[in-house]
């Protein structure tokens, strides 16, 4: 392709320094990590029964949010963006809420309803025997409150954006609305499904607040990654540091892998 | 839509400007960066309202934690004038360091209880009440005096109790069972007595029992000697530990 | 045996108010300018929209009735649309669209290519078949779009604006092969233009809309002696 005689301009540099600002910012504290990390520790550690359960717990869990977050957040978006129903703006917003609620609040909140003296918690209990707080569930539904709007708002704008004649045609060919969703709406929506199950599987990996508060701490049940490094903050520095590096190394090569695989064309305009 | 726009936009500089402006001292006020125990929120809440009334022109300002968070904070150079522990060892961590400015102080003292639901319906009544598998027991991790005086006590006893979770410091214990997601918990005395009445006390045998000892000192770096002094002073007299005792502490 | 459109459908404000009679004699195009009702009008006919009052009967089956709240939906009705562009589905190749309404009928892959044969070949799409939608002409993308239409056997064929955004040379070629198509089909037939050319050289019958009524229906020989 013939180049512009635009693109021969030379870049605006007020802009770049700022735009390198930015990445400096965003990578120095990264290369403060690597450059404090015991290297020769590095195997020692990491092969501590208190990490490698860390670590288990936190694969474990994120990849259970990032499915349910699927099932119960597609019909959801759907809803949202097909159906006219009264109150849609209130569920939204409510979405939205969760996003930026700071997630020791949403924490305290599934406590007071999930707690065994919670709202619903307390029929659970009495009724059923099921105690959610300091079990493997309890952090998974932490983690699938703060990531589930992530990936509805996600797929509801993929869906937005979609021309629903596809649907109407495929609809006058005789498919039933499962087959129709199946077989025209979910593959033309890919890339923002897959974006947004990326979202909400990092954030549901980096969960914290939610997860201390609900779920409580205790390595091999309720000790995800983030929850080890903060304990090993006091006690043991050194492990904080390989944690935080295991972390960084996990969720970065997660998501080369996917950007390669799933993600293809970066000119969909979408957030990855 | 536009006004709402517009106060938001006229707030932001106005917030930030008046925070900046509150942090250096002017010639009236001073600040003192109190770091303390959780445990020690409300009797040093009551006591920086006394403080304040016998020295107009200081202001007393708490950061509470736990102590090994604190200690931390001292050590990555956080502006603390008085630094106050609920243990020695998390005072040594600072004082090995050398960042105060002279030798600490013991000004309090606490002992340990353990805490069940308000009318105790599990009926617990000891230490070995604790070992049941199917009580929801919690604590703090060991660096956390709190953690590490129960761990000394249950050993003590000879008592093994595996926990359900290990909280973020003692306020934490009390959240969780005042609030019955947890069965039992074992607190300093001090919190039952702040409890009012949410959670009931049960003692735990002197010979099993340790003494908490609470050090307080003055961080090296701090701007705010004199006054950090006279704060101490203040704990150490008979108004100060009179106001300690009240909220279930003990002399040193 | 006539297809019946005796009804009235309000979206927000507008409102479109026919009383027609097909039968399966005839190639009908019904014409108007944009907001005339014509889109809607085949959307009725497909299942797509509901009316809100009147009935619409096909073969002596009554495809919607208001009063009676009998509404068959779209997979249950024998139409068949050619839309705008075609319209083919993007992420699948040209012979999954082609084979998309057997599919959606449950059958299976190799027994819907078998069928599909007689179509592929008739519309010369052989070649086409493992191609994805985005690489056709827009004159190929109609053929796969009719053959995808006409694999299910409907017994309306409905056209909305076939030769939209296809320039002079094509359209004079694709308005060839639709006549042979619209001829060859035994069913009713029913195409939506703005063009007049199109109309006129396509059909039997002219219906012109105009907000939403029916201003002119008669054949399209009178029509051009109208012009």
């Amino acid at each position: 392709m013939r180049q512009s005689p635009r693109h021969r301009q030379r870049l605006p540099w007020p802009i770049l320094a700022i735009a390198l600002l930015a990445v400096a910012f965003i990578l120095s504290p990264f290369i403060g990590l690597l450059w404090r990390t015991p290297w020769s520790k590095f195997t020692d550690i990491v092969s501590e029964q208190e990490i490698r359960d860390a670590l288990w717990l936190s694969l474990k869990t994120s990849l259970m949010t990032a499915i349910v977050c699927f099932i119960f957040g597609v019909p959801l978006a759907w809803l949202l963006a097909r159906v006219n129903f009264p109150g849609r703006r209130f569920i939204r917003a409510l979405m939205t809420l969760s996003m930026v609620l700071p997630p020791v609040v949403g924490g305290i909140a599934l406590l007071y309803t999930f707690g065994r003296r919670g709202l619903i918690g307390q029929y659970l209990d009495s009724w059923f025997g099921i105690r959610l707080p300091f079990t493997t569930t309890a952090v998974v539904m932490a983690q699938c409150f703060v990531a589930m709007p992530f990936l509805v708002l996600s797929v509801e704008a993929g869906l937005r954006q979609l021309d629903t004649r596809f649907e109407d045609v495929a609809r006058t060919l005789g498919g039933s609305r499962w087959y129709v969703f199946r077989r025209v709406t979910l593959p033309s929506i890919k890339p923002s499904l897959i974006a947004g199950l990326v979202l909400a599987w990092a954030r549901a990996l980096g969960e914290f607040g939610a997860t201390i508060t609900f779920a409580g701490n205790l390595p091999g049940t309720t000790q995800t990654m983030p929850l080890a490094t903060y304990a090993a903050l006091d006690s043991n520095p050194e492990s904080a540091l390989i944690l935080s590096l295991v972390m960084v190394a996990v969720a970065f090569s997660i998501l080369i892998v996917l950007r390669d695989r799933w993600l293809g064309r970066a000119d969909q305009g979408l957030p990855l | 839509m536009f006004a709402r726009h517009v106060l938001v936009s006229a707030l932001v500089p106005i917030m930030l400007f008046s925070a900046c402006a509150s942090s250096p001292e002017s010639q009236e006020q001073t600040t003192l960066e109190v770091y303390a125990a959780s445990s020690l929120a409300m009797p040093f809440a009551e006591a920086g309202v006394a403080f304040e009334k016998e020295h107009p022109g200081v202001k007393v300002q708490f950061n509470l934690g736990a102590s090994s968070d604190l200690a931390r904070f001292v050590q990555e150079g956080a502006p603390a004038d008085v630094f106050a522990s609920a243990d020695i060892a998390n005072m040594d961590k600072v004082e090995t360091q050398d960042l105060l400015d002279s030798q600490s102080v013991i000004f309090a003292t606490n002992y340990l209880e353990i805490i069940v639901e308000k009318g105790n319906p599990l009926n617990i009544l000891s230490l070995e009440d604790l070992t049941d598998p199917d009580l929801i027991f919690v604590t703090t991790s060991p660096d956390v005096p709190i953690g590490k005086y129960t761990a000394e006590v249950l050993k003590k006893a000879g008592v093994s109790v595996t926990p359900d979770s290990f909280e973020s410091n003692v306020k934490g214990i009390m959240l969780k069972v005042a609030s019955g997601e947890a069965d039992a918990g074992i607190v300093y005395h001090s919190e039952v007595v702040a409890s009012d009445s949410q959670v009931k006390g049960v003692q735990i045998p002197t010979e099993f029992n340790i003494v908490a000892k609470y050090p307080i000192g003055i961080i090296k770096n701090s701007a705010n000697k004199n006054q950090a002094q006279e704060f101490i002073d203040f704990l150490l007299s008979p108004k100060g530990q009179a106001l300690l005792t009240q909220y279930g502490f003990k002399t040193p | 045996m006539t297809l019946d459109a005796c009804f009235a459908l309000t979206r927000g404000s507008f409102e479109l108010d026919v009383d027609l009679s097909f039968n399966e004699g005839e190639v009908v195009a019904i014409m108007g300018p944009n907001g005339s009702g014509k889109s809607t009008f085949l959307h009725a006919i497909a299942g797509l929209l509901p009316v809100t009052s009147g009935c619409l009967v096909l073969d002596n089956q009554t495809l919607d009735e208001a009063t009676s709240e009998v509404f068959k939906d779209p997979t249950q009705r024998p139409v068949g649309i050619v839309f705008q562009g075609g319209l083919l589905f993007e992420t699948m190749t040209i012979l999954e669209n082609i084979i998309f309404g057997l599919r959606a009928r449950k059958i299976k892959r190799t027994e819907a290519t078998v069928q599909a044969q007689p179509l592929i070949n008739q519309f010369g799409l052989t070649e086409l078949l493992q191609r994805q939608p985005r690489e056709l002409s827009g004159g190929q993308a109609q053929r796969v779009a009719i053959a995808r239409a006409l694999i299910t056997k409907p017994k309306v064929l409905l056209l909305d604006e076939p030769m939209s955004g296809l320039d002079t040379a094509t359209r004079q070629l694709v308005r060839a092969e639709f006549r042979e198509v619209l001829a060859g089909f035994a069913g009713y037939r029913i195409l939506v233009t703005h063009d007049l050319d199109d109309a006129l050289s396509m059909s039997d019958r002219i219906i012109e809309l105009d907000h939403g009524k029916v201003i002119w229906d008669g054949p399209t020989s009178e029509y051009r002696g109208k012009l």
